[in-house]
């Protein structure tokens, strides 16, 4: 009886690391993050799960950027970040994209963002989790004929915080080259 | 005291440039950057008893006049902080921007990137630093400078094919 | 020369320090405090304090061998958390631009809808 209770206990521990282990699973394919790691001339992979979070936490200091890292990290239960350069375009496919984005067909997410280029620049995609109306966690794609970006953010965030990490002024280069464009006319 | 006046007058005239451009390229505005640069080097004269060498010097000037130019970026109203008002303002600006010289058409190319990437690129490209060296004037972790350097690269090539075009292979 | 390196060559050519506005120095003396700042030291300034730092020093390393196994867990935990706030900020880095570049993507093509 003694073995026995030892042995529930011993499986009910598995099966709680199983869960917690997939918990912080980034939700798109191992394999197809592998697949990209292998073709891109450049790749970075950052995961980061609550208990890092925290860990980092510690280490923030007070000088303004950091401050506002932390005010973030608070509600967070993880942030997972791929980014892939190749050096030429073809390196991924529609088919690799749909795959990735068949993860966030589920009830919980929702498609904020759908945008799909004719002149080849690339498409991008933003879901969010929603919780009793609040947002609970964000997936961004982002994709160029040679470079290929994933964000995966599980907890509570507000974008318009999330955005203003990147600087005040953050322009990126397709406002600022289409304000150029315009210009010029 | 007229020769420790003296030759803090000698440091002034020999950074001065230094400082004003960093000021000067991360906030995009000559009034601000020129008060930005003076509260620099008043900074400085407060400090200047912990300098203790030509290479302290620079490095210190460099780190401040980063910060306190950020910091007057930040203090800044965000007027411009919707994508749409800012494209309306690079419209308006790049019209006014026809008859200037060129290196102004690269500083307003910079004023497109990100205040952190504008001061990594100033780093690189006017002070001639190592991306270590970056991440140490910024405290900063080296792969984050990277990071700014690549997104910043790319973002500046992407604004000069359509700015820069005698400037650019093709185009 | 490859583009890169010709854009980075002109990147390091404009952006040569530009010239300060004329009378900046003098603007600038004119803005210092009446009394006079410390002298500007020619040499590395006097480190009077530093028998005293040689002790401790000697001090604390005594103290270090001593308790040498908790320094350095602490200095591996130091090193593991700075390398996790960089991960942190890298990601949180990333993140944010990825983001920007994808709503301002948006705006853009909204924009050329409504034109």
């Amino acid at each position: 009886m003694k073995r026995l209770s030892v042995l529930t206990v011993l499986v009910w521990c598995m099966v709680a690391l199983a869960a917690a282990a997939q918990s912080i699973t980034p939700p798109f394919p191992v394999s197809l993050e592998k697949e990209l790691a292998a073709r891109a001339s450049d790749y970075t992979e950052v995961s980061l799960d609550k208990k890092m979070l925290a860990f980092a936490g510690k280490f923030l200091s007070a000088d303004a950027d950091d401050v506002e890292a932390k005010q973030m990290l608070a509600t967070l239960n993880g942030i997972y970040v791929r980014e892939y350069k190749f050096d030429k375009p073809g390196q991924y496919t529609t088919v690799d994209l749909e795959h990735i984005r068949s993860q966030f067909n589920g009830s919980e997410w929702s498609p904020m963002v759908r945008e799909r280029s004719k002149k080849g620049e690339g498409d991008s995609d933003i879901y969010v989790r929603l919780v009793d109306g609040k947002m609970q966690g964000m997936f961004v794609l982002d994709a160029g004929p040679n470079d290929l970006s994933f964000v995966y953010i599980d907890g509570a965030l507000n974008p318009a915080e999330l955005s203003k990490l990147d600087g005040s002024f953050g322009i990126p280069k397709g406002v600022a080259k289409r304000a150029a464009k315009e210009g010029t006319k | 005291m007229a020769g420790s006046t003296l030759e803090f007058r000698e440091i002034v005239e020999a950074h001065q440039a230094r400082v004003y451009s960093i000021a000067y390229r991360i906030l995009g505005d000559r009034g601000t950057a020129e008060e930005v640069a003076q509260d620099v080097f008043l900074e400085l004269y407060r400090a200047i008893s912990s300098i203790a060498s030509d290479e302290h010097l620079t490095a210190w000037l460099r780190r401040v006049a980063v910060h306190r130019a950020t910091d007057a970026l930040r203090r800044r109203p965000r007027a411009l902080y919707g994508a749409a008002e800012f494209a309306d303002w690079m419209a308006k600006l790049s019209h006014e921007a026809a008859s200037f010289a060129l290196a102004s058409e690269v500083e307003k190319l910079l004023l497109t990137l990100p205040p952190t990437q504008r001061a990594v690129v100033l780093l690189r490209y006017q002070e001639d630093l190592a991306p270590p060296e970056i991440a140490e004037v910024l405290a900063m972790p080296l792969a984050t400078v990277k990071s700014h350097l690549q997104r910043a690269l790319k973002s500046l090539r992407a604004g000069a094919q359509d700015r820069l075009k005698e400037y650019t292979r093709r185009g | 020369m490859d583009e890169h390196e010709e854009f980075e060559r002109l990147l390091h050519r404009e952006l040569q320090a530009r010239e300060a506005p004329a009378g900046f120095s003098a603007r600038v003396m004119a803005l210092l405090p009446q009394t006079p700042a410390a002298a500007i030291p020619q040499t590395a300034p006097q480190r009077f304090w530093l028998p005293a730092l040689r002790w401790t020093a000697a001090a604390l390393a005594l103290m270090g061998i001593a308790g040498g196994g908790y320094w350095e867990h602490q200095r591996m935990e130091r090193i593991a958390g700075e390398r996790a706030r960089g991960q942190v900020i890298l990601a949180l880095h990333i993140s944010a631009a990825t983001l920007h570049d994808v709503l301002h993507k948006v705006v853009k093509d909204t924009k050329g809808d409504t034109e």
